[in-house]
């Protein structure tokens, strides 16, 4: 019967199209980037990581001969993302803009699944900014040492927005209450975008973020939010009147580091490919244009002394939180 | 502004940006066409593949297949009398009266420009609203927040189905589902039973390939081989007349009032097309001059409810884009699109990225002049297609299934979970359980479990801050009495849902 056959004969049909999917050419004999570079960014939309993945990825292509195609994988704390790029295959076409939150936070204070130093590899840090604490301008404090007196007189009361449990900007308020004995109200929303925007409505009282977060610095200009503080060494230079948080009491330094990482088991040759790609790039000027509005600093760092520099820092995380006496669960 | 906004329309007016709506409308209207395919299935499994394309690009090839499908639905509801997609039920009324008069040409051509303008209506209410919305948008607290999305609940779950308890019942389930992964609040695994598929929480792509996706096949199965094999009978669209000029400027006015009516539907969270469909023709029957026409081949009837369920389309949007709050299944789909695009929705989403904006604004609208050429030139394929034999379809589904819920975040644990939850779908749809209220729920647990955690921590554990603050009570009353009126009398009651 003639009709019987049709199912098999559809069935046959769709695993022959899923084989010719999954086929490949023999990979050795291309040049490497042959496809599109896949970059996972474990973080949600419209945060800093996103912005700077895509102005990255914006004039990728004239430097690696391919596209870069971000790929945002929120949730889990990271751990989605980092899992997926841990699993992925070391063939250099998946790479990660990490950040400190997963890769040299997280571990200390939960179960990653990761070993942040042994499985993945640094490939190349392309810029950075610095963390800061804002409030809105509708708040009666204009500077961090007005804010820290009405905390003071209000223990527990005055909130704190942070882009989630044991993120940057928990580490943040955790310092500042351990410095100077002040005691805030933390409420972590799931990004820091919601957290500027509550911040913005003036639902909760100061915010971490960075100068890319939800326009900081356009807004910051127009008055309407005062920057309390800089987690840099020294003054930035696009708002000098702004203290550093070591001014205010506050030893704390923070930077949000922009750096692209792999799973282990790429091939040397390819991440030189990489690294000699990021440093033409950086040279780039619309590129340049576009990371100096968002407030970020090129701060080119690759090899050995990038992997010192991961490594630096999750020491000194690890040290913070033992100061504080946070332990991992 | 200005000068963004010309730039948003030279974005999108290159050859690529127009062909990828083109191609979306013409998936859409072919999905449609196709019964048990649904616009939501469509875009759930389309989705991850819209990943890999730019933003201007992938989201309004999605809008196009969303629209598209939403008149694709009525062609074999005039052909066969079977809605192609859940919406068109109403299509079936006075569609097949009529093409079995010999009219279904005619017929195709009154739903085509019934839903084309009440597309563009309601696309027309999302441009115009969704900026000043957005604005507003920041004046939500976590309380506020919280009171709207009990509303959005609310509203899902005594609305959709047949009947409020089961509404209400997989409301509940897909609160479970979205309890599962990290606590919003303090970072700890819940419901993961330690695999690691789930320490994110359900993956929304899987969760809706298997839902909607999955389990049509499997009642599909469910037939006989020689029946799946069979071509439905053949319809009379050959030789058929056109819409005469008076027919279709009779039915202006039942337009216009559908596409408000999809339009206000479309704009409430939680509520879909289906809702508007069965709203809008009811009010077209009682405003007739010829009511006793309805159901039998009128085709105000007709105009009635496609222009309703097509103006859902772009007000669908308006909640999920100022506030992120999902309008309805396939908005919540889009909404993951957006948000893996780089474009979150908020305050911001304007500000940040108005050029990208005003593109897929541009070719929202440009879409739907492309659904009325692509209905006019092609009607004879998309005729063609409601006569597709099963046997060779279903296949092909399942294969678009299984590649849809790997690609998305490459993990083998998601096309799993999505054969799991299309026995799961599967089991519900057999019981008729509505599964919008599920998904709804699902979306919204989460976002309403965060706020509600925000708004305590920041009243310092005072539950009276929901009541006291005027935005979040007026939302809370507002459940109260959508709850109150829905057991009390429920005129909107629809069969199937969404």
């Amino acid at each position: 019967m003639k009709t019987t056959k049709l199912l098999p004969a559809g069935l046959a049909l769709a695993l022959a199209l899923v084989f010719v999917a999954s086929a490949t050419p023999a990979e050795a004999a291309r040049k490497f980037p042959w496809k599109p570079i896949r970059v996972i960014v474990a973080l949600g939309a419209g945060g800093s990581h996103d912005m700077n993945s895509r102005a990255v990825a914006s004039v990728a292509n004239d430097y690696f001969g391919q596209p870069m195609i971000v790929q945002l994988m929120p949730g889990g704390g990271g751990k989605i993302g980092m899992t997926a790029l841990k699993r992925a295959k070391p063939d250099g076409h998946t790479i990660m803009l990490a950040s400190a939150s997963h890769l040299t936070i997280g571990p200390h204070v939960r179960n990653m699944g990761f070993d942040p130093l042994k499985d993945f590899v640094p490939i190349f840090m392309i810029n950075k900014a610095d963390y800061m604490m804002v409030s809105p301008a509708s708040k009666p404090w204009k500077n961090f040492k007005e804010f820290a007196a009405a905390a003071r007189k209000n223990p527990g009361k005055v909130s704190y927005g942070s882009s989630g449990v044991y993120g940057t900007g928990h580490l943040m308020i955790l310092k500042i209450m351990a410095d100077t004995g002040i005691k805030l109200n933390h409420v972590p929303f799931k990004g820091g975008g919601p957290a500027f925007r509550a911040m913005l409505g003036g639902h909760v009282d100061s915010a971490g973020a960075l100068p890319a977060t939800g326009g900081t610095l356009g807004r910051y200009r127009r008055g309407q939010l005062n920057i309390l503080g800089v987690c840099s060494e020294k003054r930035v230079k696009l708002f000098p009147k702004v203290p550093t948080m070591k001014e205010n009491g506050v030893d704390f330094l923070l930077a949000s580091k922009r750096f692209y990482i792999g799973p282990k088991g790429i091939p040397q040759d390819r991440v030189d490919f990489l690294v000699e790609g990021f440093k033409k790039l950086l040279k780039n000027k619309s590129y340049l244009r576009l990371i100096s509005k968002m407030g970020e600093v090129p701060t080119p760092l690759y090899g050995e002394a990038l992997k010192k520099d991961i490594a630096d820092e999750y020491e000194r995380f690890g040290k913070i939180f033992a100061s504080i006496g946070v332990k991992k669960k | 502004m200005i000068e963004q906004i010309l730039e948003g329309i030279s974005i999108a007016l290159t050859f690529e940006a127009l062909g990828m709506v083109a191609v979306g409308v013409f998936a859409g209207i072919t999905v449609g066409a196709i019964p048990g395919l649904t616009g939501v299935m469509a875009t759930a499994i389309l989705v991850p593949f819209s990943f890999f394309m730019a933003p201007t690009l992938g989201i309004p090839f999605l809008l196009g297949v969303h629209k598209g499908a939403l008149f694709g639905g009525s062609i074999p509801a005039i052909l066969v009398n079977t809605p192609g997609t859940p919406p068109a039920a109403a299509t079936c009324l006075d569609g097949y009266p009529l093409a079995q008069k010999g009219e279904a040409k005619s017929a195709i051509q009154m739903s085509l420009y019934s839903s084309t303008l009440g597309d563009t209506f309601s696309d027309i209410a999302l441009i115009v609203a969704a900026i000043p919305l957005a604005a507003m948008a920041l004046k939500f607290g976590p309380a506020d927040f919280f009171g709207l999305l009990v509303m959005g609940l609310t509203v899902i779950s005594s609305v959709t189905g047949a009947s409020v308890s089961k509404g209400i019942l997989s409301a509940l389930i897909g609160l479970m589902f979205g309890l599962v992964g990290l606590d919003a609040i303090s970072g700890a695994e819940r419901f993961t039973f330690g695999l690691p598929t789930l320490e994110g929480g359900i993956g929304l792509v899987p969760l809706l390939i298997g839902l909607f996706a999955v389990s049509e096949v499997l009642i599909q199965a469910e037939k006989k081989i020689s029946q799946l094999a069979e071509k439905p009978p053949t319809s009379h669209l050959r030789g058929g007349r056109s819409l005469k000029l008076e027919e279709f400027t009779a039915s202006g006015r039942t337009i216009f009032r559908s596409s408000i009516i999809g339009t206000i539907v479309g704009a409430i969270p939680g509520t879909g097309s289906s809702i508007a469909t069965f709203i809008g023709y009811g009010a077209a029957k009682r405003a007739s001059k010829k009511p006793e026409e309805f159901g039998k081949g009128s085709y105000e009837g007709v105009a009635a409810a496609e222009a309703a369920n097509s103006a859902v389309a772009g007000a669908d949007l308006i909640p999920t884009l100022t506030l992120g709050i999902p309008g309805g299944g396939t908005a919540a789909i889009l909404m993951g699109a957006f948000i893996a695009q780089g474009l979150r929705p908020g305050p911001s989403l304007f500000e940040e990225n108005a050029t990208t904006m005003y593109a897929i604004f541009t070719l929202l609208l440009i879409g739907n002049p492309i659904m009325l050429v692509q209905g006019w030139l092609l009607t004879g394929i998309f005729a063609w297609v409601v006569t597709i034999r099963q046997s060779l379809l279903l296949p092909c589904i399942i294969m678009f299934c299984v590649v849809g819920g790997y690609i998305f975040q490459n993990n083998l644990g998601d096309v799993e979970l999505s054969l799991i939850a299309g026995v799961f779908g599967y089991l519900l749809r057999k019981m008729n359980y509505p599964l919008a209220p599920l998904v709804i729920a699902y979306i919204i647990t989460p976002m309403a479990e965060r706020s509600f955690k925000q708004a305590l921590l920041l009243s310092q554990g005072d539950y009276s801050v929901f009541f006291t603050r005027p935005i979040s009570l007026f939302f809370i009353l507002l459940a109260a009495l959508i709850l109150f009126m829905s057991i009390w009398k429920r005129p909107w009651a629809t069969p199937g849902g969404e």
